[in-house]
């Protein structure tokens, strides 16, 4: 059997309310396109088996503030692509023997009491989410 | 495992164009420096415009001079007339600008933040990232690939949204470059077979345009067309 990876995602939620978070598998990845210079949309098959309403988790994620920075121009902005980036390394990142659950971004902040995130919390990059399931 | 092919169009960019008349609509930027003009309407992809006064002739109002050095001082704007001296250059907030097809048309000095245009006036406008500059697709989604003509070969992707519709990447690039084009393509789907990465196949940032295998082809501009068209992917 092949072995798949499964893309979990969690809005700054309590993760008790509808879209609060969902998970895709890795291979359902249609793409991903930049909205804006602070928000990059993430793209996937439909859950609702007509495939043709793509469901999407749209990322918000830092401007540039100052062409000093990055001593490039002020107008351009790099962090998408290091969200995307760090989306591919993790999309791709099923091993054997690991359970190939693999966090994108967490944002949930209805913790179990003395316990942490549900695993890693994801790209530190993101800093808020958006889920839609149609 | 497989690789994700990534996509940047000519962003940021600047680009300008001389007044030939006194008017606010300005003539359409060229194509060679920002991709396909039909449907080019994003003002919200426009960071910044200026505008240099061949001879003093325009009239513009007070506007905080916004400098290209720094993109998020908070901008304000008022009806007061500021001095337009030959070769003076001031900054509108494009927001408030009307943009459609390549073509900007600019506010008038009687409103906040106007200007208006006199004959040799340079409009520069400065593009940032924004809706579609860049995307990213899984190899699995390429379809193929088709020579346009002698300098331009278009990328079919499965839509992202679903419909029948494909994505679509459209290329220029020197002439009878297609086979060397169609190598990269190969390589970038290729490469690094056990693990699946990340490929920057195009990056046109920064007015520095950069691609796989630059030594064998020369690409110079990428417009996208995506199945969201000028409305947008968002879902």
């Amino acid at each position: 059997m092949k072995a798949e990876n499964y893309l979990y995602f969690a809005v700054d939620g309590d993760n008790d309310t509808d879209k609060d978070c969902a998970m895709f598998p890795a291979s359902n990845f249609r793409g991903a396109v930049t909205m804006s210079s602070t928000t990059v949309e993430f793209f996937f098959t439909p859950q609702d088996g007509t495939g043709t309403t793509a469901n999407g988790v749209l990322m918000t994620h830092a401007d540039i503030a100052s062409n000093v920075t990055d001593g490039s121009s002020p107008y351009g902005n790099d962090v998408h692509y290091t969200v995307m980036e760090k989306f591919c390394q993790l999309a791709s990142a099923n091993r054997a023997n690991t359970n190939n659950f693999t966090v994108v971004k967490d944002l949930n902040g209805n913790l179990p009491a003395n316990e942490g995130a549900i695993s890693a919390t994801g790209l530190s990059e993101v800093t808020a989410l958006a889920i839609t399931i149609d | 495992m497989e690789n994700y092919l990534y996509f940047r169009k000519n962003r940021p960019v600047s680009a300008s164009v001389t007044l030939p008349a006194a008017r606010q609509n300005c003539p359409a930027f060229a194509a060679a420096d920002i991709g396909a003009i039909a449907g080019n309407d994003n003002i919200s992809e426009i960071a910044a415009i200026s505008i240099k006064s061949l001879d003093g002739g325009g009239t513009g109002n007070y506007t905080v001079l916004f400098t290209p050095k720094v993109i998020t001082p908070t901008l304000a704007y008022s009806s007061v007339a500021l001095p337009v001296a030959t070769n003076s250059v001031h900054w509108v907030e494009p927001s408030s600008q009307a943009y459609e097809n390549g073509i900007l048309t600019l506010d008038a000095s009687g409103a906040a933040g106007g200007y208006t245009l006199d004959t040799g006036d340079i409009v520069t406008a400065y593009w940032k990232t924004g809706l579609e500059t860049a995307c990213l697709y899984p190899v699995s989604a390429l379809k193929g690939m088709v020579a346009a003509s002698d300098t331009s070969t278009v990328l079919h992707f499965a839509s992202i949204l679903g419909d029948a519709t494909d994505d679509v990447l459209t290329f220029t690039h020197g002439s009878l470059e297609f086979e060397a084009f169609a190598k990269m393509i190969n390589d970038a789907c290729n490469a690094y077979p056990n693990d699946g990465r990340i490929i920057k196949v195009y990056d046109g940032h920064d007015g520095v345009v950069s691609h796989l295998n630059q030594n064998d082809l020369s690409v110079t501009l990428m417009e996208y067309a995506s199945e969201g068209g000028a409305a947008g992917m968002a879902t």
